[in-house]
Formats: C-alpha cells, structure tokens, sequence
C-alpha cells in the first residue's frame, strides 16, 4: 500500500516541480494580475498568461506532440493541437481580417497623405532589428542572428498579429517573450508615447488645429480595400496574407451585402481565434525558452522599438507640418504606430490638453490605420529577405 | 557577427525604403481613386 501511495505521489505534479516552472507560474499570475486589475491589454494578456500557466504545470503535457506507443497513436496536448493554428500562420490572418471588419480607413480615405506617417512610424522596427544585432555583438550570449533580431524588431510596429506572425515564421522559440513584450507595451502606449511627443514638439506645434476632413464615398471605401490587396500583394507577396484577410476583412464591412459575414469576423471569429492564439502563444512561453538572457534583451529592446517608432512618426509629423504650412499637427505622427485605436486617443487627449476643444482623434485615426498597413507590408519585407 | 550587422543596416535602409514607396503609391492610390470616383458621380 505505501508504494502504491508513493508511485501515486510520484505522478503528481507536486513532486516535479523544479525551481524554472515555479518562476514562470509566479510570472503568469503577475501577468494575470496585469490583465484583470490593471486592464493592460486583458483580451490577449489574460489568454496569453493562462497558456502559460499552464504549459508550466508539470506532467500536465498539453503542449506535448501525440507518439506512438507500441503501434499505438497516443495523442498530444490539448494546445500543442490549439498551437498549429499558430505554426502554420492561421490565426494571426484570421485576426486581420476580424480587424479589418471593425476598421472605417475613411479618415485615411480623406487625407491620403497620413499614409506616409504610417510609414515613418515603421523606423522602430527596423532600428530594434539594427539595436538587436549591435547588443548581440558585444553580448554573443544573447544568441540573436537575423531572424531573431527581425522578430524582436517587429515589437515596433505595435501590431500583436503581425509580431505573432512573423516571429512563428522566423524564430518560433522566441514567440512567448516577443508577443508579451508587444502586448505589455502596447498596453503602455499611453504612458510611453507622451514624453517622447512633447520632447519632440513645441507648445505651438501641439495646439495645431486640423481642418475638418471630407466626407468619403461609399464607392471609395469599397474600391479601397480591393485595390490595396491587389496592389500590395503584387508589390509584396509574403504581405499578401495579413493585407488581404485585413482587407477582406474591411470588404466585408464595406460592401453592406454581407452584414452577417462581417459581424461573425468582427465579434464571433475574432473571438475564438483571440482564444487559441493567446493560449497557444502562452504556451511557447516554457521555462527553458523564457527564462534566459535573451528574453531580457527583448524587454528592452521592444521599448526602443516602440519609442524609435512614435519617435519616427513625430518627426515625419513634424516634416508634414513645415510642408503643409502648418496644417498638420505633429503629434498626430505618434499614431502611426498601429495600436488602434491606443494610439489615437493618446494623441487625442494629449491635443485636448494643449487646446480644450481641439479634436484631433478622427485626424489620428488616418495614420493609425496606416500603421496596421505600414507593418504589415514591414512583416512581409522582413519575410521576403529572411525566409 | 560584424556581417550580420552589415546586413542589418541593408535591411534598414532597404526596408524602410520598401515601406515608404509601397504606401506612397497607396497614397497616390487613394488621391486618384478619389478623383475618379468624384468624376464618375458627377457624371
């Protein structure tokens, strides 16, 4: 009876826990703590860190590949299964195109040129590439080669999907520790962006009131999403993926045919996949893959990809503003960023702060929306390079 | 590693180059698009 009860004991959990699992379960209650006081994120965070709670259980084996047992096929883990979804690029385009139904591009419709502040608030993504391999010279330990240092730089382009994305393409063992980097900082927008807009603005700069946009035809905002595809992806090949479930995403919600299609991709889709793919992603974040340098590395070097990036788009605000004769506010280059619609308020309410009654979240929104555009066509050039 | 950091400054300027020109040509997209639909309404 007593070696029954011990054999018993030695399948419990209990016995198996070793020091690395005990942190990463302290770290994904932080994390859960996070999402459900502080609201950082929740939709994502709180799957995300319920994943990784999980996958750091002890011989509960959910993200184990199934094997074959004498013959016999025993399966896998519940989210290794969820986890393929990730592997081989479903959901991250699933959640595109669920953005895409909830997009208006109207207010890039209506100022065409806040696509480039889209642009420029990509340079993020490129300097924490650049950042990435610079710290791994000094430190070959951190173990960063160029597609990791790709991945680590697409943290900047403040679009959860799209670093998911490419980072299951490029580096797969580094995906629990980019998409927390990139959703922590994302939920940080509002207190990363402000001191980096001020410092780069004047008072007068900031108290710029915008003209009141056009109005944008249907026609338009139909033509809109189908043209993009079309071009993009001939552009751009490996963009093709995220930009046309985006704006398949947005055909649906313009086209005003197919209202039940639009609502499933806006509410019912994006939900579930919301689902597996935060759970799924937790769950690469084991303590042998977390619990290393390189994950420290990441931390910081996402808050430079994301201060490089606001830091872009208000310089190139800036440069809008002296070419327009002072039309443009420069703050509304902080938006470019992606993180809708984050971003923009933060825009907004900083302008409100400087001029009670200056509304500029609608003039935001145009290069807000670029962003989503601007870092997916990023994610494809990295693709197409690295691949 | 020094070649990796080569290839990193590349990747910069060509990258960033890549996502300007393609959403610039969106934007002249969008300027014509605007246009043409403006006309074809008219009309």
């Amino acid at each position: 009876m007593w070696e029954n009860f011990l054999r018993l004991m030695n399948d419990t959990g209990l016995v198996h826990m070793d020091v690395g699992s005990l942190i990463m379960i302290i770290v994904s209650l932080v994390l859960m703590y996070l999402a459900i006081v502080k609201e950082y994120e929740p939709l994502l965070l709180l799957p995300i860190s319920f994943g990784m709670l999980l996958v750091n259980l002890p011989l509960a084996g959910l993200m184990d590949p199934g094997t074959t047992v004498n013959g016999q096929f025993q399966p896998g883990g519940l989210i290794y299964y969820l986890y393929q979804g990730v592997n081989l690029g479903i959901y991250p385009p699933l959640i595109f195109l669920g953005i895409g139904a909830m997009t208006d591009f109207g207010p890039l419709l209506a100022n065409p040129r806040s696509i480039l502040l889209g642009a420029a608030a990509q340079l993020g993504i490129f300097a924490a590439l650049l950042g990435a391999l610079v710290l791994n010279y000094f430190f070959p330990g951190l173990g960063y080669d160029l597609k990791a240092a790709a991945s680590i730089g697409i943290i900047g382009g403040a679009d959860g999907p799209t670093a998911i994305y490419l980072t299951s393409r490029l580096k797969p063992d580094l995906l629990g520790s980019i998409a927390i980097a990139a959703y922590s900082y994302m939920a940080l927008i509002p207190i990363i962006q402000p001191p980096i807009i001020k410092a780069l603005t004047t008072k007068e700069e900031r108290q710029i009131v915008m003209e009141q946009m056009r109005e944008v035809s249907k026609t338009e905002k139909i033509i809109f999403p189908i043209a993009v595809t079309i071009i993009g992806s001939l552009i751009l090949p490996s963009a093709a993926a995220l930009l046309g479930s985006l704006m398949f995403g947005n055909l649906l919600r313009e086209s005003g045919v197919v209202g039940r299609l639009s609502k499933t991709a806006e509410n019912e889709l994006i939900n579930i996949i919301t689902i597996f793919l935060g759970l799924s992603v937790g769950a690469k974040a084991k303590a042998e893959l977390f619990l290393q340098p390189a994950t420290l590395g990441i931390i910081l070097l996402g808050l430079i990809a994301f201060a490089f990036s606001t830091a872009g788009g208000v310089i190139f605000g800036k440069i809008m503003c002296k070419w327009t004769g002072g039309k443009v506010n420069p703050m509304i280059g902080a938006a470019g960023v992606s993180a809708v619609p984050m971003a923009a308020r933060v825009v907004q309410k900083l302008g409100a702060q400087e001029k009670p009654g200056n509304y500029l979240l609608m003039h935001a929104m145009g290069p807000n929306v670029a962003g989503v555009i601007g870092s997916a066509v990023a994610a494809g050039v990295l693709l197409a390079w690295l691949k | 590693m020094m070649e990796n950091i080569r290839v990193g400054l590349e990747l910069m300027v060509v990258g960033i180059g890549i996502v300007f020109v393609v959403l610039f040509f969106l934007m002249y997209l969008m300027k014509w698009m605007s246009v043409l639909v403006n006309k074809w309404t008219k009309n």
